[in-house]
């Protein structure tokens, strides 16, 4: 967390006031951090353990994947709020049609249906296998919105082009303390939730116990019956 | 609006998210050890129960469970 506020304060203050959009353009920062957490290491994360999932069937892979798409869709979020505040004062426009707009929109969905699936199912192997395989598909969208404004006419800016990034030097500096500050409370975030996971499966088993000990306890507890009593 | 206003806005939606998702992080912490709590306290009291009821009991309740298919966690 000291490090996301040492990002805040970098893009506050040492990165100069772009000359065309003023401080807006401060945004920037963190929409792309945030761009970067979900598009890379988070949904990355959902796809690499649902393949494993399915191979090794371990629980933990299981956890892991839901903790690290629920971390994703924050952060997609955010990406898609400070978004389109940028462009309101650049594009003039909230939100316009765009590939890349469209195809991160598509992808915040696509994420949502995964936890919303997750919710609706009981807990157990069936329900990590259909979000496993749910989980591989819905990746397929990551790709598209990194190549979207590559392949289809946009207005998106693209600050990495072939011939490296397109950014002032302190502002390329910034740009990298946001993203290194926002993977690291992204693995911060994963760990804490996938642990909330963990101990969540451990409370249903223990609560089994706790239930089974209930019904032992009544009828061990319990006074017989005349119909059990023998004549 | 003008830019500055703008980023204020940006910047209060950033720290509203992740503040927010960390506080339910830690509120949600607090709420599922407590009912761990309460649930192997209750465990603890229903075998202090079954044990004072039945002493000669030889069965581990856990294995049993397990051969129930009831047992572990909700994977099987």
């Amino acid at each position: 967390m000291a490090l996301v506020l040492v990002a805040l304060y970098g893009s506050l203050v040492w990165a100069p006031t772009e000359r065309v959009m003023g401080d807006v353009q401060r945004l920037f920062y963190f929409h792309m951090a945030s761009a970067w957490v979900a598009l890379g290491p988070a949904f990355t994360v959902v796809f690499a353990c649902s393949i494993a999932y399915l191979v090794k069937r371990r629980p933990a892979l299981d956890r892991v994947a839901a903790a690290s798409a629920e971390i994703g869709v924050v952060f997609t979020t955010i990406t898609l709020t400070t978004g389109p505040l940028w462009a309101r004062t650049v594009w003039l426009t909230y939100w316009t049609w765009d590939p890349r707009l469209t195809t991160t929109l598509i992808l915040w969905f696509m994420y949502v249906g995964y936890l919303l699936l997750r919710s609706m199912l009981p807990a157990g192997e069936r329900r990590a296998r259909i979000a496993a395989v749910y989980g591989i598909v819905a990746w397929v969208d990551v790709p598209l919105v990194f190549m979207s404004i590559r392949w289809w006419r946009t207005i998106h800016p693209q600050v990495i082009t072939g011939s490296g990034m397109q950014l002032e030097g302190t502002m390329t500096a910034v740009l990298f303390l946001a993203l290194g500050a926002f993977t690291l409370l992204y693995l911060l975030l994963l760990w804490l939730r996938a642990g909330q996971l963990r101990i969540g499966d451990d409370l249903h088993a223990l609560t089994m116990r706790a239930e089974w000990l209930h019904s032992r306890a009544i009828a061990t507890t319990r006074p017989a019956t005349d119909e059990e009593v023998p004549s | 609006m003008t830019s500055s206003e703008f980023l204020f806005v940006g910047l209060a939606v950033v720290w509203v998210l992740i503040g927010g998702y960390l506080l339910l992080l830690v509120h949600r912490q607090a709420h599922l050890q407590a009912k761990v709590e309460e649930v192997e306290a209750e465990i603890s009291a229903l075998e202090r129960l079954m044990d004072a009821s039945s002493p000669m009991r030889s069965t581990d309740p856990q294995a049993e469970l397990e051969a129930n298919g009831q047992g572990g966690s909700p994977y099987g």
